[in-house]
């Protein structure tokens, strides 16, 4: 067993945060991981207001998400922040299907982590774990994920206290820092992206899963000639 | 007085059962019930064989050690929340440098409930009385000896291993739950503990006590019309009697006891 | 004693049950005890068993027929009373039956008018106890004038072991004949060695398989027997 996690696909251990840097209205939509990009409506918005972000003053609103039905729904629709601030979207439903979050601005995506965003994954399983970006700009990192010492009171306590530290990795220009981490069984890794050209957080064998397959391809209409398909 | 008598001493009854005994085949059954406090859809087979014969004027066949060799297979419907504790992955804060304090909310897990399919085995030993039927059914005359009263099953001693094989059956199964690692150990104790050999022994015996309970071990089994020559040309016809009569007792001719069928027949 | 003394398994018939084995197999195949030539058995067929005629010069063959009526058996000790010439030993049984023997004695076509003794006119043909069986009327190939005769016949044997269609059988086997009411004493010595050569021939068809004397009840290879107790054949042995 192991635990596949992406960016592109928010599930129970996930969260995406967004940071809104400049004030104005953003759309977004929510909707299934790999098609929320091809939302034609964004129903739900974030509105920054204020002038430009203070150092290191940046609050946090959290959207809950639910599922209902086919369609995903945030606990507002409307969220309204300071420029600077981070939104961060989670889904606590273990049970929902894999969501995005996908706004109408480019910057503004789960799909693709661009400048002041980021991504957490709480790792439920152990074992190592490589990453990459699913998107192809190199960025890859390795996250080991320990097992717990459960046969004792005093490893249990030292477990918990472990869990509820935070493990950063800095994604800036495809480069991972530190790029490989280790961690203890459900203890949280969250993924910066400084800048970055639109990169997901992505396990390689969720990467691996998505290659085509060599001898299955899309239908090609055949050419005449010598270069025709038999 | 009979006009055919047939009868067998003990050692042949024992033969003789042995040879009935097999002939009767695997049993089954399947359906659902509760395995202590997980409910469980199973189907469980048997197979009986023979033990040792003992005859006891005026009509019981005594048949002790009679071994049933049994196998189950069963789904438990297991809700781990009954088993584990509730546990979250607490909020964690990140402070990211020159941005700030980035908190994930806390999770809570919720244990799924699971179903875990079970294959185990063993056999249980009963000593059954078994009482002498004679009819004529349906131009056949039987006589079956039947299992009287309902047996006390003897568990082996592999019970104790097959409780403790489920809960690390259990164990195994529920790998593949997030954050389920540190709680397996624990989980098969608890689940061994849940079921307990009387749980087993008590959800076990009502299910195969029937394989033995009732069952009718066929002694005669032969048409009214009882064919001694078949037919082998038109002009050699089937030579048949007609039997009148069928008797079934268990005998004391010292110094032996013996299973005796007796027989009138007519041309 | 029980039943099965030193063996696993103990089958015993009485004289009534096997009598109704033997009447079964010879009622189902009359065929066994029922031989003639074609003139009075045109076909082998589940009544009758065709030989062939007696060849003699200038007779074109002499037609005959005997017919053994159903024998009844009598197990050691005596019940059935016996002609004086014959004892029943232990281990014996006694038979009796009826023989009846034909031939066809055909004469010279004639006018009926000329017989005093054939107001009908018939031929002659018609065997005169069994007017209407078909073999005995004047059809061509069929008995002209079938001559018959009935003896009573007793005779003593013993059982024989010997196999029917590869499974054990009880067979019988005769030590000795007597025909009752025939004389002279010469002729009678004749008639007894010839249909004690008939019987005995018969006998050796009727065989009764084992399994049949246990009616299918368990099952018996036998170490004892078929022997003939008192009223009884019984055998011992094992499963």
């Amino acid at each position: 067993m192991s635990d596949h996690f992406d960016s592109r696909a928010l599930r129970q251990t996930d969260c995406y945060g967004q940071r809104f840097m400049k004030p104005g209205t953003y759309a977004y939509a929510i909707g299934h991981a790999g098609t929320a990009a091809m939302a034609q409506d964004h129903p739900y918005v974030v509105v920054v207001e204020g002038d430009s972000p203070k150092r290191g003053e940046m609050a946090q609103t959290l959207v809950t998400v639910r599922a209902e039905g086919k369609a995903f729904v945030p606990d507002v629709e409307k969220v309204t922040v300071n420029a600077g601030d981070m939104v961060m979207w989670h889904c606590p439903d273990p049970h929902a299907r894999p969501f995005a979050v996908s706004g109408e601005k480019d910057f503004f995506s789960s799909d693709r982590l661009v400048n002041e965003s980021g991504y957490s994954h709480a790792f439920t399983c152990t074992g190592t774990y490589e990453w990459a970006d699913a998107h192809g700009s190199g960025a890859t990192g390795v996250v080991r994920v320990s097992a717990p010492d459960s046969s004792s009171d005093e490893g249990i306590r030292a477990w918990q206290s472990q869990q509820r530290q935070g493990v950063l990795v800095m994604v800036k220009d495809g480069q991972a820092e530190p790029p490989e981490v280790d961690v203890v069984l459900g203890q949280t890794v969250f993924f910066a992206v400084v800048a970055g050209p639109g990169i997901s957080v992505t396990d390689t064998a969720v990467i691996e899963a998505e290659r085509p397959v060599p001898g299955i391809a899309f239908y090609r209409k055949p050419t005449r000639g010598k270069d025709a398909v038999a | 007085m009979s006009e055919i008598i047939a009868a067998i001493d003990e050692g042949a009854a024992n033969d003789f059962l042995d040879t009935v005994v097999a002939g009767l085949g695997p049993q089954s059954t399947s359906g659902s019930s509760s395995l202590g406090p997980f409910a469980v859809s199973y189907s469980v087979s048997g197979t009986l064989s023979n033990g040792s014969v003992d005859l006891i004027p005026p009509d019981t066949i005594r048949i002790a050690d009679l071994r049933l060799d049994w196998s189950a297979s069963a789904t438990l419907s297991l809700d781990l929340g009954d088993f584990l504790p509730e546990i979250h992955i607490p909020q964690v804060c990140i402070d990211i440098p020159c941005v700030g304090t980035v908190c994930t909310p806390r999770i809570d897990i919720t244990w799924p409930t699971v179903s875990v399919p079970v294959s185990f085995g063993d056999f249980v030993r009963a000593t059954v009385d078994l009482g002498l039927s004679v009819a004529l059914v349906g131009g056949m005359w039987k006589v079956e000896g039947i299992v009287q009263g309902v047996p006390s099953l003897a568990f082996g001693p592999g019970t104790a291993a097959i409780v403790a094989g489920i809960g690390l059956a259990v164990a195994a199964a529920v790998a593949w739950v997030p954050l389920i690692g540190p709680f397996l150990a624990g989980l098969a104790i608890a689940v061994t503990a849940a079921i307990g050999i009387a749980g087993l022994t008590g959800w076990l015996g009502p299910i195969i006590t029937p394989f033995i309970s009732g069952t009718r071990f066929p002694i005669y089994d032969q048409p009214e019309w009882f064919e001694v020559l078949p037919a082998t040309s038109a002009i050699d016809p089937a030579v048949s009697v007609h039997i009148d009569a069928i008797g079934a007792e268990v005998q004391h001719n010292a110094p032996e006891d013996e299973l005796v069928l007796s027989a009138d027949i007519s041309a | 004693m029980s039943l099965t003394d030193t063996s696993e398994v103990f089958v015993s018939v009485e004289e009534t049950a096997l009598n109704d084995l033997v009447t079964a197999l010879c009622t189902a195949r009359p065929h066994l005890l029922s031989y003639g030539s074609p003139a009075f058995v045109p076909v082998s067929d589940v009544g009758d068993t065709q030989m062939p005629p007696i060849l003699f010069p200038g007779t074109g063959g002499i037609q005959w027929h005997v017919r053994f009526s159903v024998p009844h058996l009598d197990l050691f000790d005596e019940d059935a009373l016996l002609p004086p010439q014959l004892t029943l030993g232990p281990g014996q049984f006694s038979v009796s039956t009826k023989v009846q023997i034909c031939v066809d004695c055909p004469k010279d076509r004639h006018d009926p008018k000329d017989d005093p003794h054939d107001p009908h006119g018939d031929h002659g043909g018609d065997h005169p106890n069994e007017p209407d069986d078909p073999r005995w009327d004047d059809k061509p190939g069929k008995a002209q004038n079938p001559v018959c005769t009935a003896i009573e016949l007793y005779a003593v044997g013993h059982l024989v072991g010997t196999t029917l269609d590869g499974q054990p059988a009880l067979g019988f086997a005769v030590d000795a004949v007597e025909l009752v009411d025939v004389s002279p004493d010469d002729l009678e010595s004749v008639l007894e060695c010839l249909i004690g050569q008939m019987l005995r021939a018969v006998l050796t068809t009727i065989r009764i398989p084992v399994s049949a004397l246990r009616v299918g009840a368990f099952t018996l290879t036998p170490t004892v027997g078929p022997l003939i107790d008192i009223d009884r054949v019984l055998a011992r042995g094992n499963l």
